[in-house]
């Protein structure tokens, strides 16, 4: 079993490079949450504007109840918790004309405003660009539509996986003369995200020449980038690329390969890349296989590539007999780009993960400590791993009202008396 | 900016910061980037200059063509790096050495410079030398094993989405680096597996809390119990394929899509996501018989996120007049004649617009590496 051994809780870091940044993040679902999550690793204050009745009583996949602690699941929903860690929680409703006043007065004391809302909707909140604006000159305004605020897929709607079958990325997706499939899970999600938070940034450093500005991220272009090669190459070659899962256009072999069942799972593999005669060498120096050294079909690496269906269920038959992990630190010590077929499970283990703190622990008051993963690089002076776990619905209300804002607790109580603001999941009216 | 590079990953993270404006040189090794040796190319004739990664990749850069095996050539680095804000290296760490190229050296030699260094699994850590492929990286991060089928083994998703991701994390690096502090330098260490490992989000706390991986489910959403909603996955329909998605909130909606009242039944609508089978098999004569235009067409009207699965030549050819409505496509000339259509903008600012621009031809900046009579020696004895 995983224990509090397999998750280090993550440092405290002496300094951030967004430190001082203030950040609105109207966001939902996946690709909103995920850029307002990096702005608060990276130090950003991000407050988290839930609608008072914003998350389902009863989610569907809320964690098993561990410990102590009241029975509210919409606190202890796996995924969201995941998406909602470095942030703070402040339940506001928009529609309320004072719920959008205090907007307002945060607007002013505010960096960024991050929303991915479908385009309309700021409109309907009265609370587009020249509004913003208004209150605050110096607001970075970062939209994340799906498809961008105009033209003529404005107005439908998608998540991210409908994205990632608009942009060409889900058809060039899947086995070699197989069905398109989804490039994983919330791709295109993660991918916008990715891409807002390094526009909001980079609209940070431009700040210091001239004002606040719009910034758009559509969805479906962010993702475009990532097929650019595909895009431009149909072009050139007149032909439309083919789906060929994982092989390489002119190396073998290159594949995932059946290995012998390890950490009690037999859903088992390893991944081995040979790019060149070198790797095939390095190979055949762990595999040992007389035979195959001499076999005229794989001297060449065009011969290996030409033969590649038979030398894969060679190679097949000899990874089956081997645990991945011990199979690929072998072929690596040899010189062969090699790796076991990983999940979030193995990485919780993975020592290369533990070295680097890949995923570190933060501790949440209802789901104790719980895992989350940092972005891929790591600042030498400014480092800027997760910094909280996600906040209880509407913990921070109150305290942003009166700490950021300076209402009175008379105010304060007033506001959630009227239900423009909130401290608490309440009924949708 | 600098940028050493070989993969797509820092060749991404350089076009992002060039799109934001950057004046960006790729110093190239004398054969070229590795890049510019991938294809396609047009009439499938290789070129260094017009490869489609070169074309979409190396947009608004400029190049110089040294020969960093010579102590001149390391020279005149040294001096571009004196006047360089940040430098993007992803080269092969096993070919350091010969470069004498050191990312911890040229941090401590340039104490403003940003030195953001991407390697398949970081700079330290017991696999910090362990030889990383796209594919091989994508099974160290843990994203391959939720692609594919469950009775077959795991696929990846098309192309180098590994390296594309790497190098936006490293952009991001890059970015924050220079809001702390533009005169005071950072070493910033990437590792691809991880960038993988990030697309998890979600995956870690259901792994840590159940002690299981999640399996594969084919076109379907992986992790998720039979309560979840369905559909989200890729059904085929008579010309084509769609993405079949249902409204979150009103799932109930897809009764009146299909004209089939059983796609609303209390106990259906109670786990559809334990249901996945019967609600494909209720979609499924209503889309065989209709295509796919008309499909989402429909469906949008009802708020129903249903999309097209489109094909490359499809997303360019643009039918309804999306792209071309936000001047998305780059009408941009290829250097052996004639133009192709690029992709635009990653990101549209409001007052500091994403630059687009051309990939360089190998060695055009040359000249600003010093005097017509430098060059001339230099080149004579191969520097440059």
């Amino acid at each position: 079993m995983l224990s509090e051994a397999h998750l280090e809780p993550f440092a405290e870091s002496p300094a951030r490079p967004l430190d001082g940044v203030r950040v609105l993040d109207l966001t939902t679902a996946v690709a909103g949450p995920v850029a307002a999550l990096l702005l608060g690793a990276l130090g950003a204050e991000v407050l988290r504007i839930e609608t008072p009745w914003a998350r389902p009583q009863r989610p569907a996949s809320a964690l098993p109840y561990r410990g102590e602690g009241p029975d509210e699941p919409w606190n202890r929903e796996a995924r969201l918790n995941e998406l909602a860690n470095s942030k703070r929680s402040v339940a506001l409703n928009l529609t309320h004309a004072d719920g959008r006043a205090v907007f307002l007065d945060l607007v002013a004391r505010s960096d960024i405003v991050l929303e991915n809302f479908s385009p309309r909707v700021m409109g309907n909140f009265d609370l587009e660009w020249d509004v913003l604006r208004a209150h605050n000159p110096q607001i970075i305004y970062v939209s994340m539509p799906a498809f961008g605020k105009a033209g003529p897929w404005r107005d439908r709607i998608s998540y991210g996986p409908g994205i990632d079958a608009m942009s060409g990325l889900s058809w060039l997706t899947g086995y070699a003369g197989g069905s398109p499939l989804k490039p994983g899970n919330f791709y295109c999600d993660q991918n916008a995200g990715l891409h807002a938070a390094l526009a909001a940034v980079a609209a940070l450093v431009a700040r210091r020449r001239v004002a606040g500005q719009t910034v758009e991220l559509a969805m479906l272009e962010g993702e475009l980038q990532l097929i650019g090669e595909a895009l431009v190459g149909q072009q050139l070659s007149g032909r439309e690329p083919i789906r060929i899962g994982n092989e390489h256009s002119s190396a073998a072999p290159h594949g995932v390969y059946p290995a012998a069942p390890s950490l009690g799972d037999a859903d088992s593999w390893i991944a081995i890349a040979c790019r060149d005669d070198a790797e095939w060498a390095a190979l055949l120096s762990v595999w040992n296989d007389d035979a195959l050294e001499s076999d005229d079909r794989f001297v060449t690496g065009l011969r290996r590539w030409r033969h590649r269906a038979v030398l894969d269920e060679l190679l097949s038959e000899w990874t089956v007999e081997f645990d991945p992990f011990e199979l690929a630190a072998r072929l690596q010590r040899a010189g062969a780009p090699a790796a076991a077929v990983e999940g979030a499970r193995s990485l919780l283990r993975d020592e290369q993960v533990h070295a680097r703190q890949s995923v570190g622990g933060l501790s949440h008051p209802q789901t104790g400590l719980s895992p989350a993963p940092q972005a891929a690089f790591r600042l030498s002076r400014t480092p800027a791993p997760p910094k909280n776990a996600a906040p209880l619905f509407a913990a921070d209300t109150a305290a942003v009202l009166r700490d950021i804002l300076g209402y009175s607790e008379e105010r304060i109580a007033a506001l959630i008396a009227s239900g423009a603001a909130s401290d608490r999941l309440r009924d949708r009216p | 900016m600098l940028e050493l590079s070989e993969t797509a990953a820092g060749a991404y993270c350089g076009r992002l910061l060039s799109g934001f404006g950057a004046d960006l040189t790729l110093v190239e090794p004398p054969a070229g980037s590795a890049l510019r040796r991938q294809g396609p190319f047009r009439d499938d004739t290789p070129d260094r200059e017009g490869g489609a990664s070169h074309l979409h990749l190396n947009r608004h850069k400029r190049s110089v063509r040294l020969n960093l095996e010579t102590a001149a050539a390391r020279r005149l680095l040294d001096r571009l790096l004196s006047e360089t804000d940040a430098l993007v290296l992803d080269l092969e760490r096993r070919r350091w050495p010969a470069l004498a190229i050191d990312p911890e050296e040229l941090h401590a030699r340039y104490p403003k410079l940003q030195v953001c260094v991407i390697t398949p699994y970081g700079l330290a850590g017991p696999k910090a030398h362990w030889r990383g492929s796209e594919l091989t990286l994508y099974a160290s991060g843990g994203y391959l094993r939720i692609g594919g089928e469950a009775d077959r083994e795991p696929v990846k998703a098309w192309g180098e989405q590994g390296h594309l991701q790497a190098g936006l994390h490293a952009a991001l690096g890059i970015v924050s680096a220079l809001l702390a502090g533009s005169q005071r330098g950072q070493l910033i260490d990437t590792a691809v597996f991880e960038a993988l490992a990030f697309l998890l989000g979600g995956g870690y706390q259901h792994a840590w809390f159940s002690d299981a991986e999640p399996i594969r489910n084919g076109a379907r959403l992986v992790g998720f119990g039979a309560g979840h909603l369905y559909p989200s996955t890729l059904r085929p329909c008579q010309d084509g394929w769609v993405h079949a998605h249902c409204n979150n909130r009103y799932p109930e909606t897809m009764s009146v899509l299909f004209d089939e009242p059983r796609l609303a039944e209390p106990e259906l609508l109670a786990s559809l996501f334990g249901h996945a089978d019967t609600v494909d098999a209720l979609m499924a004569p209503t889309l065989m018989r209709t295509p796919r235009r008309d499909v989402v067409h429909r469906a949008q009207e009802l708020r129903i996120p249903f999309t097209e699965v489109l094909a490359p030549s499809e997303v360019l050819a643009d039918a309804d007049g999306h792209h071309a409505a936000r001047a998305f496509w780059q009408r941009t000339p290829h250097p052996d004649g004639g133009e192709y259509l690029a992709p635009g903008p990653a990101v549209r600012f409001g007052t500091t617009p994403w630059v687009d621009g051309t990939a360089p031809r190998l060695g055009q900046d040359n000249e600003r590496l010093g005097s017509p009579s430098e060059l001339v020696r230099w080149r004579r004895a191969g520097v440059v």
